[in-house]
């Protein structure tokens, strides 16, 4: 996607245009639009963020507090940032649809958008890259290197969990009987697992290879690598008014990575670009994929 | 405090204070950090909290908070954790029935405080943290350190105490056996000697203490041998002799110190505190009193600066109880010992007493005599001033006395003065006196006869005094047993009263006197009063010539000198003296009133000599200061030229003071050529010797003309009667003129006086009078303005003239 000297997307403002006039079309012709605004009216004083516990909870408050206040002086609505301690009470705040608008990955944003009246707003510009991690001197190479070991992976809900389990089924293994998994709480215990023999690899997204600094990152080697699948996106309730959905995504798109605090204090290093209709669609699948080896 | 004592005393109180301060500091130090720590644990349990309850608050999820802060509550220091949300909704306490409740208000209590923090997550606020915190903790662990350190503290002060009472025996043990031995040689065991064994300072104190005690000994033993020696010579003189040692022992004396106070204190012992002997005399002391007693002047009477001379000899003579009368003398030598000299003088003080009534008492009667009973009526009279009393002064003169005495003989005359003295005494009051004067005179002062209610004395007083003296001369009436002779005699009495006739003692007794004089005149056995004898004027001349005899003696006198005036030339031709009296009370009285009195008592003699030597001096100043040609007169009273010296003194003052006869002229009176004879050689001797004469106040008397024709007359001064009417008064002028023409005729000079204006001026030179004086041409004025007067001022003619008019 080309974007304009300030970095923002070109596309932006063409769409941004076309939703503010149907928008305000509706509002003014249809009366499911004021139902809508009568709900919106029911809405309470402040906004609820949520943001997947990918991170401890300080640490994402600590990341995402610029982020809330930036919603809140656009928006001029408080805007509280909440989190969960686990995966699992995150994904059960989101099917209570505890969220005004959330942060979440790509598997649930999926769940999300599908099943509990979400709507995307924003995505990260570059792709999720998921790799398995092995000890320089490993002879794995491949997949299949890896049957009857057992490799290490982030908790289960975990975008990482979930890719590599993906690919794992569509190389054609079955994981947790090819090759036996094993959870860890954070990647650093799954790396240091590696390092000491516990495990053959450890999934992880590709970035974080580059940041490691508690050990050699040198002793560690590249294995293998998800296909990869569309980032971490922002996305809204649909009970919030048009207007300021309209808002929000405005805003998220206007962030340029180079020069704005708010986005570089994520440490993503990338933009934020629409979502396109297509953008989650493996994501979707690897998701069908995963249900079905769970069905089995 | 003993040594030993303060030596324990001083190591317990270092120790204690040491104690102290270690106790304090360490109580200080552990519950600073007591405190720190509390507080360190404290602020990470609020950090804690803070950030599990932002955790907790981020993601709601409150469940392990809750469990977590309930743990809590093992923690003694902390009674309460609360946490709300930013609506103020309690989300978890350590009382989960407050759970979902409102934020409630937290007050401190006793020795429980809360601690508040705000719970911030990156940008916004998030809740609130509360905890409350205990001290009993704190407090408790306090108490325990304190007990235990105070407990540490009396166990150490206890031992303290312990080692420094052992410390301060040991030291003082050797100095006790010393301090021992030392009040045995102080109580006179001599013998007494310390062993303190070893080299050390005590040992060395100890040894020589011995030899001190050895020598001490040598020296008491000379001591007494010295004083063996030194009582023996005293022994042989008969004033006591004692000697006090610096501390005030008796240390020696000698016989008759022992005999002089035998008779208050039968032993006296060596060693005796020289305050006991003191306050030993004054319980005994009869007179005169001491000026303190012996216990408030330091037991040491004889010491009172009162009794001290210039060389620190300290004298007194006491009366003791059996009339013994004692002299002592004391002093201290430059050693500070107490020598007394101690004299009995009971003989001499008997003889003192019989010279002293001797002096003041007459030997016949034995009543007081004329000085005794001034002194006493000047003291009556000062008493009486104070309270108003009258008084009265009676003078006494037995009336024909003398013809007892010519006829019976000086004896019986005696022994009849003896008996009326008796009577008089026994007729007066116990305040009155009776005292002799001399021969049949006797001089009395009574009292209560009332008090100065006015100025003058009234009837009643008068009556008082009137019985008082009719009493006295009754008491003369019944005879006289003296010798087998029955004798009869009366006398006569005169009354001054004080105030009315006199505030002093000698004018009382004089003007008690003219009464006395008055009542022998006017018949015998009789008694008069001043104020009846006397009149106003008789008193005042007996002050006058009191006081005027004092003026004589003292100089109370000036001079003062008219200018005398050459009526053809206007020149100073000559002045006349004029004496004035400067009164010390009174001022400037005039010669009119003192002049006739001088010449009545004789003082003229003197006060006329002391007139022409200072006016013969004061013209010797005059020529020496230029005035050469001056002319002096000088008035001569009558009885001047009685006095058979006369011409003697007046021959001698002349030489003395080198006066120039001729310029010498005496002013006589008329009255003083009443007695022609003597009268006539002296002037005709004093003219002989180059003298002028002058007749003074010519006109005022008999102007006799043959006093002019027997008389050597030089001049004649017309009195000032004449002149004052001069020119008012047809007849005073053609009587100055005729005296004028008549002394011309006989050629004698005429001076006119008291010329006081120009008219009587202008008619005089008219008439042709030579001379003039007066306050026109000049008034009296002291002897040196006479040089200024020649000097400066001219009456020339034309002078005269403008002051003619």
């Amino acid at each position: 996607m080309r974007k304009d000297a300030s970095g923002r997307p070109k596309g932006a403002p063409r769409s941004f245009w076309l939703l503010a006039f149907l928008s305000a079309l509706g509002i003014m012709l249809s009366p499911s639009v004021s139902a809508a605004e009568d709900e919106a009216q029911a809405l309470p004083a402040a906004y609820r963020l949520g943001v997947f516990p990918y991170m401890p909870a300080l640490t994402i408050d600590r990341l995402y507090s610029p982020v809330a206040e930036a919603f809140s002086l656009e928006l001029n609505r408080l805007v509280k940032l909440r989190t969960k301690t686990t995966f699992e009470n995150f994904a059960a705040a989101l099917a209570e649809q505890s969220y005004d608008v959330i942060f979440v990955h790509p598997f649930l944003l999926v769940d999300a958008v599908e099943h509990h009246g979400y709507q995307p707003l924003a995505r990260l510009e570059k792709p999720m890259r998921a790799v398995l991690a092995v000890r320089e001197d490993s002879p794995a190479s491949t997949l299949d290197d890896l049957v009857g070991g057992t490799i290490g992976l982030p908790p289960k809900m975990a975008a990482v969990s979930k890719l590599i389990k993906a690919a794992m089924i569509e190389a054609g293994l079955r994981p947790g009987l090819d090759v036996g998994v094993r959870h860890f709480r954070n990647k650093a215990s799954c790396l240091e697992a590696v390092l000491s023999g516990a495990v053959a690899a450890c999934g992880v997204p590709a970035f974080v290879l580059s940041q490691i600094e508690t050990f050699d990152r040198h002793a560690l080697r590249i294995a293998f690598e998800a296909p990869l699948i569309s980032h971490f996106a922002f996305a809204v309730h649909q009970r919030v008014p048009n207007a300021d959905r309209q808002k929000l995504q405005d805003l998220i798109l206007s962030w340029s990575a180079a020069d704005d605090d708010v986005v570089r204090n994520l440490r993503f290093d990338q933009d934020f670009v629409p979502v396109a209709p297509q953008d989650y669609v493996s994501v979707r699948a690897y998701q069908e994929r995963l249900q079905t080896l769970a069905l089995r | 405090m003993s040594l030993r004592s303060r030596i324990a005393a001083t190591i317990f109180l270092l120790e204690f204070i040491l104690i102290a301060a270690v106790l304090y500091i360490t109580l200080t130090h552990s519950m600073e950090s007591v405190d720190r720590q509390i507080n360190s644990s404290q602020k990470v349990t609020l950090n804690l909290l803070g950030d599990l309850s932002k955790a907790a608050l981020i993601t709601e999820e409150f469940n392990e908070l809750q469990s977590f802060i309930r743990n809590m509550t093992r923690d003694p220091n902390i009674k309460t954790v609360i946490i709300g949300d930013i609506d103020g909704e309690v989300i978890a306490a350590t009382d989960p029935d407050m759970v979902g409740d409102r934020l409630p208000t937290l007050p401190d209590v006793d020795h429980h405080y809360w601690q508040r923090i705000g719970i911030h997550g990156a940008s916004a606020r998030l809740g609130s943290l509360a905890i409350e915190f205990s001290q009993v903790p704190l407090r408790s662990a306090f108490q325990k350190t304190l007990n235990l350190g105070m407990a540490v503290a009396i166990a150490g002060i206890v031992i303290t105490a312990l080692v420094a009472w052992s410390i301060g025996h040991v030291l003082t043990r050797r100095l006790w056996r010393l301090a021992i031995a030392a009040d045995k040689i102080a109580c006179g065991e001599s013998e007494a000697r310390v062993f303190l064994p070893g080299s050390d300072e005590v040992a060395r104190v100890g040894r020589a203490f011995n030899s001190m005690v050895d020598r001490l000994r040598q020296n008491l033993s000379a001591v007494q041998t010295s004083r063996d020696r030194l009582i023996k010579p005293t022994e042989a003189i008969s004033e006591g002799f004692a000697l006090w040692s610096a501390d005030d022992r008796l240390v020696l004396c000698n016989r008759p110190f022992r005999d002089i106070f035998e008779t208050i204190e039968p032993s006296l012992e060596i060693g005796m505190a020289y305050a006991d002997f003191a306050r030993l005399i004054d319980k005994n002391l009869v007179g005169p009193a001491p000026a303190q007693s012996a216990d408030d002047a330091g037991l040491d009477p004889l010491d009172s600066a009162r009794e001290h001379d210039e060389d620190g000899v300290n004298t007194r003579e006491v009366l003791l109880g059996a009339g013994q009368w004692v002299s002592l003398c004391e002093f201290r030598t430059p050693d500070r010992e107490r020598v007394g000299i101690y004299s009995d003088i009971t003989a001499q003080k008997a003889t003192e007493e019989t010279i002293r009534y001797q002096a003041t008492h007459d030997a016949l009667t034995g009543l007081p005599n004329r000085s005794l009973f001034g002194e006493r009526l000047a003291d009556a009279l000062s008493t009486a001033r104070d309270t108003g009393e009258r008084l009265a002064v009676a003078f006494l003169d037995l009336d024909r006395f003398k013809l007892v005495n010519d006829g019976l003989g000086h004896r019986i005359g005696d022994e009849l003065l003896l008996a009326i003295s008796e009577r008089l005494h026994r007729s007066v009051g116990e305040r009155d006196m009776v005292a002799r004067m001399g021969g049949d005179e006797f001089i009395l002062f009574l009292r209560d006869i009332g008090n100065m209610g006015s100025s003058h004395v009234d009837t009643g007083n008068a009556a008082t005094v009137g019985a008082r003296a009719e009493h006295i001369l009754e008491s003369m009436h019944p005879p006289f047993n003296i010798g087998g002779h029955e004798l009869h005699i009366t006398a006569s009495i005169g009354v001054s009263l004080f105030p009315e006739d006199g505030r002093t003692a000698d004018l009382l007794l004089k003007a008690a006197d003219v009464a006395l004089y008055n009542a022998k005149a006017a018949g015998r056995d009789r008694w008069q009063l001043v104020h009846s004898a006397a009149d106003g004027g008789a008193l005042e001349r007996i002050v006058l010539e009191s006081q005027l005899r004092r003026a004589v003696e003292l100089e109370q006198f000036t001079l003062l000198y008219q200018p005398q005036i050459n009526l053809s030339s206007g020149q100073l031709v000559g002045v006349e003296a004029l004496i004035r009296w400067r009164h010390p009370e009174e001022g400037i009285v005039a010669p009119e009133r003192f002049i006739t009195l001088a010449e009545e008592t004789g003082l003229i003699h003197s006060l006329g000599l002391w007139i022409l030597q200072t006016t013969c001096a004061q013209h010797r100043a005059w020529r020496q200061a230029g005035l050469e040609e001056i002319r002096l007169a000088v008035n001569i009273s009558p009885y001047q030229l009685r006095r058979p010296s006369f011409l003697h003194d007046i021959e001698t003052i002349l030489r003395d003071t080198e006066m120039p006869l001729d310029l010498l002229e005496l002013e006589l009176t008329e009255t003083a050529l009443m007695q022609e004879g003597e009268t006539t050689k002296l002037l005709d001797q004093l003219t002989g010797m180059g003298l002028s004469i002058a007749l003074d106040d010519f006109g005022t008397g008999y102007s006799s003309l043959s006093y002019l024709r027997r008389f050597p007359i030089d001049r004649i001064k017309i009195d000032r009667s004449f002149v004052c009417d001069i020119s008012g008064s047809q007849s005073d002028g053609a009587l100055a003129r005729a005296v004028i023409m008549l002394a011309h005729g006989l050629n004698i000079g005429v001076v006119a006086e008291g010329v006081e204006t120009a008219a009587q001026l202008s008619l005089l030179r008219h008439f042709g009078c030579d001379e003039a004086q007066g306050y026109l041409l000049g008034e009296p004025v002291a002897g040196d303005q006479i040089c200024n007067l020649g000097v400066e001022r001219s009456w020339q003619p034309s002078n005269l003239a403008l002051a003619m008019g």
